[in-house]
């Protein structure tokens, strides 16, 4: 997408419905396995809470986790130095083989 | 997914495997065989035997946005970050690393970023409110 139109043109979710809480009151098992949008509840425009289906929470907090072992990384300074050498290990081609590791330490016994 | 899992180690890794290694030797032919460095290193060649060959390319395990394709294992006090592709059956062990301490609580980690005011500006240019920072979340874990 071009990013101009992005900014110019106000963009409008069509995976999320702002409904009235008593849409929740009417909703049946069958509503809630083939629902494709997440609903906003609101009352009196006020936005009380969100319903998502469960696949798309798990998906959401499988994301999260993953952001926050990634925060967790990069702010650990011995795991994001340690990070950083072996990446640039990698880049400089030193790497070797598992097998070859035992064996050379075996062979040190 | 089929075939065996090629394991490869940065020199980086090499070296504190090769260090672990020495260590558990030292403390099995002085007979302390119930020395944590002992155990360590079985839980480490466990986890490169084991642990991750059984599910390398878990999402779970994985870093996110331009690191997605690093994965970090993490078993008792051991912690393992490779890089890998499902295609290619092959991962390049990239550190192996021992945490002294629990692992941090991340979320209550990045409520402390969060509540230190450097993401402030990003919440500004999103049009949204600062967090309210009246004691809601505990102080940092420093390492």
């Amino acid at each position: 997408m071009t990013p101009f139109i992005d900014s110019a043109i106000p963009r409008i979710d069509r995976s999320v419905e702002h409904v009235g809480v008593s849409r929740l009151r009417k909703l049946n098992s069958d509503d809630l396995k083939t629902m494709e949008t997440t609903l906003v509840l609101q009352e009196n425009d006020q936005p009380l809470a969100v319903l998502l289906k469960y696949e798309k929470y798990l998906v959401l907090q499988d994301q999260l986790d993953t952001l926050m072992r990634t925060i967790y990384v990069l702010r650990n300074p011995e795991e994001s130095a340690a990070l950083r050498a072996g990446i640039e290990d990698v880049n400089k081609g030193r790497t070797k083989d598992l097998y070859e590791i035992k064996a050379g330490l075996n062979k040190k016994k | 997914m089929s075939g065996q899992l090629q394991i490869q180690l940065t020199a980086t890794a090499e070296a504190t495997y090769s260090r672990c290694s020495g260590e558990a030797e030292e403390c099995i032919a002085k007979g302390d065989e119930s020395n944590p460095k002992v155990k360590f290193f079985q839980t480490l060649k466990d986890a490169l035997t084991e642990g991750i060959p059984s599910d390398p390319f878990n999402r779970k395990m994985a870093l996110s946005g331009s690191l997605s394709n690093i994965f970090r294992f993490s078993k008792e006090n051991l912690r393992i970050c490779y890089l890998g592709q499902g295609q290619q059956r092959r991962i390049v062990v990239l550190y192996i690393c021992q945490s002294t301490a629990e692992e941090d609580d991340c979320y209550a980690q990045f409520a402390y970023i969060v509540l230190s005011g450097k993401f402030d500006a990003a919440f500004a240019s999103l049009g949204l409110r600062p967090p309210d920072r009246q004691g809601v979340f505990p102080g940092p874990i420093v390492n």
